[in-house]
Parts: C-alpha cells; sequence; structure tokens
C-alpha cells in the first residue's frame, strides 16, 4: 500500500469496486442518446466522476426534481446537504449554503450553460428567471466549497452549474404540466426536430402563474403574478471533431414587491437623539413635539401592526418587472491530439425596476471565454483558459411616492422632497480579464492532486490570485479520502459598494434657530454611504472528506470544512461592515438502495457561523432530510420525503423574527403510464397548516405562511 | 496602474494562447482515469446493442458466446460482466458466456474464436491485426476500437473516441452479411450512432 501512495505504479484491483459498481448502475440507466453525451473527462470543471471528486459534489437530474414533486429545480435543493433554501413569497426564493451568507446574498457562484446567473448589481440571483424547462435539463451540479481556481471570483461557498441537454437529445415533443391546490399554474412545452445531417433545433416555452399567498398576519401578501420564457437553441456538428451551439432565452415576470416602511421615520425619544421609535409609536403615546402629520402627507395609512414587536404596519407596494434576454453560442472541438477545446461567448440584457425603492437599471453584458483542456503524459490532465467580460449599467433612481415631503438633506443642507431611497454613485462600466490553469496529476491510480489557480483583473475585484489544491486517495477500492484547500474571493455588490441607501427619516422636535438649531421643526434624512473601498472577501478554505461504499448499495459520504473569511460583507442594518467571519461544519450524507424497489438519500448537516466571534444566527445550525422511494408495482412509485430545518432568526432593524424549526413531509405517488406520459400526485408540507421560512429582511414587512398544499403534475416525454 | 494592468492582462494571455498552441504539437494519451470511464461507457453500449439483437433460436437455446481479446487493465471484461448481470435483473447472465483472454492468451483465443461466437470484442490494447481479423471465418459480430481498424476490416462494430465522448460506429450493410439480425428500432436511434457504409 505504501508503494501506490508514493509515486510507485500499483496493481489496481480487476474486480470492480463498489463505487464503479454504482457507476455502471448508472450509466445502464442511460439510453443511447445520453450515452453519447457522457463526456470521459471531466477535468474542465469538476464535471468528473461523482466518486472520484475531491469534493463535496451533489448532482440533482429532472427525475429527482419531478418525483420530489419539485414545481421548481431550486426546490429540489432542499434535499441536498449544507444548502439552505427558503421561500420568501411565491416568486421569491432564497438560497444559502453552510452558514456563510445571512440572509439574502446568495454567496456562490450560479451557471447556466456557463453563463453566470448571480445578479452583480445585488448579489443575488433571481431563480425564477432562470428555471427552463425540466424536459431540457441535463442536470445540476452543485458543488459545496469554494471553487475558484477554476470558476474564479464568487464561487466562494460553491458552485451550481446547471447544464441542458443537445438539441439532439430533445427530439419530439415534451409537454410538462402542474398545478398546485394553493392555485399556483406551470407549463412547459418543448418541441425538438432535425434539420438536416448533423444539425438538431429544440425551442420551448415556460409559463408559471403564481397564485397569492397570505402573509404570517393573514393578510395577502398582493404576491401574485407570472413569469413567462421562451428559448431556443441550434447545435449543428461541423465535421466530426468541431460542432456549434447557439441558443438564447427570453424571460419576463411582472410581480409587485412591498416595502416596509413602519420604522421608517423615527421620532427621538433623547436630546441625545440616540433612541427612537417609529413616529406611528410617538403618535400613539402623545410625545411631545411629535410632527404634524401634514409634514409627512404622502405617507401611507397605517394598515394593522407588525409581529411580534407590536409597531403599527406601514407599507408600500410597488410594480416589479423583470425582462431579461440572452444569446449565447458555442464553438467546441477537439485537435487530433486530444486537446479539447472550447469558445463561449453570450450577449445579455436584462431590465428590472425594483419600484418599491425607486431603483431601476438595465445591464448590458458581453462575455468571451476560450477553454482548452488534454492529457499530458500519461498522468496530467491539464485544463486551462481564458476570459473577458464587459459590463455596462443604465441606472435610473426614482423617489416613490411616500417619500416625496419635504427633507432637509444633510450633504446638501437644504430641504428637498425628490431624495430617492437608492442613489448609485458608481462607474457605468465594467471590465473583468481572466485566466485560469489546472493539472490533475494521477500520483498512481489511487491517489491524484489537482492544483492551479485562477487569475483574474477586473475593475470591480482588482487583481487577485485564486489558488486551490485538492487531492483524493483510495485507501481501498471501496473508500476515498479527500481533502482540499483554496482561497476564493467574493466581490462586492454594486449596491454594497457604490449605492447610498436613504433607510430612513428623523424628525427634530426642537424650535428651529438659524444657528443653535437650524434643522429644527424639519424632516432629516437619514443614509449611509456606499463603502468603495470594501475589498474583496477573501476565504481560506479548508476541507477535508471521506467517501465510502461498503457496498453496491450503499454510499455514504462525510465532509467537513472549516472556512476564514477575511472582510466578509454584510448588509444592514443600517450599514455594509466588512466584517472577519467563520464558518465551521459538515456534511454527512447516504445513499441506499434498501432493495431493487426501495431507494434511500439522506442527509444531515450542521455549520456554526461566527462574525468577529458572535455566533451567528440567521441560519439554522442543524438541517436533515430523508427521501424514500418505493415502487409499488412496474409502473407505480410512492415517494416520503422528510425535510427538517432547525430554528433561526430573521434579522431586523426593529423587529427580529424567531423562526422555529420545522420539519416537512411530502408524500406522492407517481404513475408511469407507458414509456411517454407520468402523473404525479403529491401532498406538500402535511404536517403543519403552516409556517414561515424567510423573506428579505428590511424590504419585506414579514414572511408569508408557507401552506399545506397537493400538487398535480402530468408530463409527456419525448 | 493601469499600465501594469495592461501589461499584466497581456502577459496571462500570451500564456494561455502560446501554451495552448505548444500543447497541440505536444505528445498525449489518456489517464488510467479516462480509460476506465471509457470502457464502462463502452460496456454499457455493448449491453444495450445485445437487446437489439434478434439471436437465432440456436444461440437462444445455448446461449450468447461474446470473447473479448487484449489485455484490460481498464476493467472492461468486469464492467461487462456486471452490466449484462445488472441489466437483467441477475439472471440474464446464464444466457451469456464472456470470457476474456489477454494478448498472452490468443493462441487460445483464436482456438475458441475459431468454434464460433456472437459477439467478439478487441480491447484497444489487443495484438490482433487487420490481417487476424480477415482470417476469421466464424459468423459473428466484430467489435473494434477506432476508425482505422474498423476502416480496414471487416468488423461492423467501433467504438470511436471524439469529442470527450465515446460514440458507436456502425456498418449495416457489414452487420447483415455478418448473419446479424438487428431490430429496425435501432435505426431510430440516428442521433446516438454513426451509420456509415465502408
Amino acid at each position: 500500500m505504501l508503494g501506490c501512495f508514493l509515486l510507485l505504479p500499483c496493481a489496481y484491483s480487476e474486480e470492480l469496486s463498489n463505487f464503479e459498481k454504482r457507476e455502471l448502475s448508472r450509466l445502464l440507466e442511460m439510453d443511447w442518446t445520453e450515452l453519447t453525451n457522457q463526456p470521459v473527462s471531466g477535468v474542465l470543471g469538476y464535471d468528473q466522476e461523482h466518486w472520484r471528486n475531491p469534493a463535496s459534489v451533489a448532482i440533482i437530474r429532472s427525475d429527482d426534481v419531478f418525483d420530489g414533486g419539485h414545481l421548481q429545480l431550486v426546490d429540489s435543493f432542499r434535499g441536498v446537504g449544507g444548502m439552505y433554501v427558503t421561500r420568501g413569497n411565491a416568486y421569491d426564493d432564497f438560497v444559502t449554503m453552510r452558514n456563510f451568507s445571512g440572509s439574502a446574498t446568495e454567496k456562490f457562484l450560479m451557471l447556466v450553460d456557463g453563463r453566470e446567473v448571480l445578479q452583480p448589481m445585488g448579489g443575488t440571483i433571481t431563480w425564477g428567471s432562470e428555471e427552463v424547462p425540466l424536459a431540457i435539463l441535463e442536470q445540476a451540479e452543485i458543488i459545496r466549497g469554494p471553487g475558484a481556481s477554476i470558476w474564479g471570483t464568487n464561487a466562494v461557498s460553491g458552485v451550481i452549474n446547471v447544464t441542458t441537454k443537445p438539441a439532439s437529445a430533445t427530439q419530439g415533443n415534451s409537454l410538462r404540466l402542474a398545478l398546485e391546490s394553493t392555485g399556483t399554474f406551470l407549463g412547459e412545452v418543448v418541441h425538438g426536430g432535425k434539420i438536416g445531417e448533423g444539425e438538431y433545433y429544440r425551442i420551448w416555452v415556460r409559463n408559471q402563474e403564481y397564485a397569492e399567498s397570505d402573509l404570517l398576519s393573514g393578510i395577502p401578501a398582493r404576491d401574485d403574478g407570472y413569469g413567462r420564457k421562451i428559448g431556443f437553441r441550434f447545435d449543428k456538428e461541423l465535421g466530426s471533431d468541431m460542432e456549434f451551439t447557439v441558443a438564447g432565452a427570453y424571460s419576463t415576470r411582472r410581480f409587485e414587491h412591498v416595502l416596509d416602511l413602519s420604522s421608517r421615520l423615527l421620532f427621538p425619544t433623547d436630546a441625545n437623539f440616540t433612541t427612537f421609535v417609529p413616529v406611528s409609536v410617538a403618535n400613539a403615546l402623545a410625545l411631545p413635539g411629535v410632527p404634524n402629520g401634514a409634514t409627512y402627507s404622502t405617507w401611507p395609512n397605517l394598515s394593522g401592526t407588525v409581529q411580534p414587536s407590536g409597531v403599527p404596519r406601514i407599507v408600500n407596494y410597488e410594480e416589479l418587472p423583470q425582462d431579461a434576454g440572452h444569446v449565447r453560442a458555442r464553438l467546441a472541438g477537439v485537435t487530433n491530439n486530444e486537446l479539447e477545446w472550447a469558445v463561449d461567448t453570450y450577449a445579455e440584457k436584462y431590465k428590472t425596476n425594483l419600484g418599491h425603492v425607486g431603483h431601476k437599471w438595465d445591464r448590458d453584458e458581453y462575455n468571451l471565454e476560450f477553454r482548452g483542456n488534454r492529457p499530458l503524459g500519461d498522468r496530467n490532465h491539464i485544463a486551462f483558459g481564458l476570459g473577458y467580460r464587459y459590463m455596462e449599467f443604465d441606472v435610473t433612481e426614482t423617489t416613490t411616492s411616500p417619500w416625496r415631503f419635504s427633507t432637509l438633506n444633510p450633504q446638501t443642507g437644504l430641504p428637498s422632497s425628490d431624495i430617492p431611497i437608492l442613489q448609485y454613485n458608481g462607474p457605468d462600466s465594467f471590465e473583468r480579464f481572466s485566466a485560469f490553469f489546472q493539472n490533475t496529476y494521477e500520483v498512481n491510480e489511487d491517489f491524484f492532486i489537482s492544483f492551479g489557480s485562477k487569475f483574474e483583473d477586473g475593475d470591480l475585484s482588482g487583481t487577485t490570485v485564486q489558488p486551490g489544491i485538492r487531492a483524493s486517495y483510495s485507501v481501498n477500492p471501496d473508500n476515498l479520502l479527500w481533502a482540499a484547500y483554496s482561497r476564493a474571493h467574493r466581490q462586492a455588490s454594486l449596491v454594497e459598494r457604490y449605492t447610498e441607501v436613504s433607510y430612513a427619516r428623523i424628525w427634530n422636535p426642537l424650535a428651529f434657530h438659524p444657528t443653535l438649531n437650524p434643522t429644527g421643526q424639519q424632516w432629516i434624512n437619514q443614509s449611509f454611504e456606499a463603502d468603495p473601498s470594501l475589498d474583496d472577501e477573501v476565504m481560506d478554505a479548508y476541507e477535508i472528506g471521506l467517501r465510502s461504499s461498503p457496498s453496491e448499495n450503499f454510499l455514504w459520504e462525510l465532509s467537513l470544512f472549516y472556512y476564514d473569511t477575511k472582510d466578509a460583507v454584510f448588509s444592514g442594518p443600517p450599514v455594509y461592515e466588512a466584517l472577519d467571519y467563520t464558518s465551521i461544519g459538515g456534511e454527512i450524507s447516504l445513499n441506499y438502495s434498501a432493495s431493487d424497489l426501495w431507494k434511500l438519500r439522506g442527509n444531515y448537516s450542521y455549520s456554526k457561523g461566527k462574525r468577529e466571534g458572535a455566533r451567528q444566527t440567521d441560519f439554522p445550525e442543524s438541517m436533515a432530510s430523508l427521501l424514500s422511494s418505493i415502487q409499488l408495482s412496474d409502473d407505480l412509485n410512492f415517494v416520503q420525503n422528510l425535510y427538517f430545518t432547525g430554528e433561526r432568526i430573521l434579522p431586523s432593524a426593529y423587529n427580529e423574527l424567531p423562526i422555529d424549526d420545522y420539519l416537512r413531509l411530502d408524500l406522492g405517488m407517481i404513475w408511469h403510464a407507458g414509456q411517454e406520459w407520468q402523473f404525479g400526485f403529491f401532498g406538500q408540507d402535511l404536517l403543519d397548516p403552516d409556517h414561515p421560512e424567510g423573506m428579505y429582511t428590511d424590504l419585506d414587512v414579514e414572511p408569508t405562511r408557507i401552506k399545506r398544499r397537493f400538487l398535480l403534475t402530468v408530463s409527456k416525454n419525448f | 496602474m493601469i499600465a501594469q494592468r495592461a501589461v499584466l492582462r497581456y502577459a496571462l494571455f500570451s500564456l494561455v494562447i502560446f501554451g495552448a498552441w505548444g500543447l497541440s504539437f505536444s505528445g498525449y494519451s489518456q489517464t488510467a482515469e479516462q480509460n476506465r470511464k471509457m470502457a464502462r461507457i463502452e460496456a454499457s453500449y455493448l449491453t444495450h446493442l445485445t437487446k437489439y439483437i434478434q439471436w437465432d433460436s440456436s444461440t437462444k437455446k445455448n446461449g450468447v458466446k461474446i470473447i473479448i481479446h487484449g489485455d484490460d487493465p481498464y476493467k472492461f471484461y468486469e464492467s461487462l460482466k456486471y452490466a449484462i448481470e445488472v441489466s437483467s435483473g441477475g439472471e440474464r447472465i446464464a444466457d451469456f458466456e464472456i470470457m476474456h483472454f489477454t494478448n498472452d492468451q490468443t493462441d487460445l483465443a483464436l482456438k475458441n474464436i475459431k468454434e464460433g461466437f456472437q459477439i467478439l470484442v478487441l480491447t484497444k490494447k489487443s495484438f490482433l491485426t487487420a490481417e487476424d481479423l480477415d482470417k476469421i471465418e466464424s459468423k459473428g459480430l466484430i467489435v473494434v476500437h477506432g476508425e482505422q481498424l474498423f476502416d480496414n476490416t471487416n468488423a461492423p462494430i467501433a467504438f470511436q473516441y471524439s469529442q470527450n465522448r465515446v460514440r458507436l460506429l456502425i456498418d449495416r450493410k457489414l452487420l447483415n452479411q455478418g448473419g446479424i439480425r438487428v431490430s429496425s428500432k435501432l435505426a431510430n436511434l440516428r442521433n446516438a450512432v454513426s451509420f456509415v457504409d465502408k
């Protein structure tokens, strides 16, 4: 064994290991078309065989989404260890990993067919805009832990790499319909065809109509609306060693969003202006010096109270349109000596108007990337690449109607009725240039080392070097140990870095005096400046894992991690601060085929985050899931999925909201009617009539009730 | 600062371009990990293929004899054995006789080939040449690796490694000449299989 470990080639067992048997079983479930799309080498990215990966990787395929009764891909992430998925309202989902990113900011990288979908303005992902029909989904590969040495900036707490099938694999017509008892409806239609020899196309439409939810207090959430999307793809073989792809999509979403105004107009309760209460509370208490309502006549009326604080509830709803379109092209090939290469380019336009905060922007983005990989000798496999990105922003701020009353702007010293909530003061264009190199070295057939680095130079992140090293060692054919060290950077979002936020106004009750109290008897704007000096968050991540398959029916994994982050940015309330942050934890997962008819998947994850030494409470420290599928007959499956989420606290400037731990039970029956049709009936969240999960803190006033519901789905395969 | 960044960008760009150019001339081979994965994919293909072949009554009665020739460090033989067993729920293996002969056992392999076979697979490391294959008189399906052996022999099927994928080349005319009756459903798999006329 020592000989194997040290550079000497060792005799690999002629018997198949349990890992290899599992992999073969997976390949056998594929039809011919899927087999032809199986990459042999996966050094480009981390698309290696799952069991050899020196990382925590989970793969979600379209069957997992359908069999789990999930309407959207993002819902299926609930079954992945270390992933925390919450629903804010009907159309807002939040995903965070490994107790690292706070409530809403997704500090990981997500790619859809190589296109980065993280919004640089707010550092979030608009999940609904990025959904694709289930029939064209190849897989979502979820890599927990930094992947910066290949993926680069923002691949901090993980990478989600979504890929769609080639057009040749989606020939014919496919349909998916889903109706939820809440009234939410989903329809997807895909059509694929062949134009000529080696030329395939597909077109698709997706429409999701969102039913209105209830807020925790029982008030309608006004979150109904729609998300519609169309897309296409064309693939052409250019000879035996080259292929060309052009694809694109356009999505449009229409909703309303709320801004919580309950604690935005403040009244001082001491002479030094250090403590405040909302002016609505000051009115109710009849505190002396409370301003006349005429001074803020545009302010909305009270509508109940906010729980648990009991503060009078004041909200403003505005339109939230989001339109996005992109076109991408790819030319890929392989040379006679196995240099596999690809040139990818895409152009994207994204338009949104966050009407509730009066912040509208258009983003034009252009990306060009070259990637290559090839074996070098019989022990090395290198991957390398080069990329260029250009982004342009057109930002417009408006003052929403509630705020249009005379307020002293301390920066100008003048009263104004036109002070927007967000004032973007940053550049309107950004460039980024990047290159990476990585080598995977097979020391022997049991011991692999991958090492490399990404180099980036950009207007946002400056010049960075993001190295990583990963190693895996087969202790024996059925047990694999792996370890990794990575350094990753995350760039602050444009809002965090360049946007001044006017979050409140304070009434000065003292009498006006031109010299002694020039701000007397006036509203005074309160804002915090963006911080252009907010540096990249720099994370040093240490990971270790064990993957074991004691039998071909049983696989279990243990992953442990420690993240040490400098200058981690946390938004509000009320300022953006760069703080040191540590996160420590692990996940244990299992995959067990109890028999040919009964399959089980489960995981438990624990993570603890500390911000400047203080415990982070907005991420549940314990989470678990157990997914079970029993084949009752040749065409009938019974699924039982159980999810546990530990308690957490939703942070807020005035109304912290504890979210109790909750247990979710989903049950479903799936009927395969012949080769083409599938019918599914699911009951979801069956243990509780409803529970809260999450919200945009300081924007939403309260979370919605995630209700017990039933779902009927019908799908027709190609 | 701007000048420094420009230099850095230029240096990185040059490094990658010249690196890629240089690499396109250097030697290569596939890593063991890649080869093992290819062997598993090939075993899966072959397992699927056996379902498309309409075996004659004699074969149905006596079983399908598959001979694998050539050194097999990447466990194609073990993979095929397991794949056929799994794909039939553990029962079908009784209908298949799978034999493996290394290059050192070529004489024994040729003796068995002469006695008849349904499928003969040459591993990537098989020493058998086009001339050796031409001498085979027994009827059966011959599966080889790579376009070169495929083009120069009467083998109707080949595994081809291209664009980081394993593909299957099939010459239907030769297939029919070899007395192998294949389900017409195979023709529906044009997206996944390359049909060629040699």
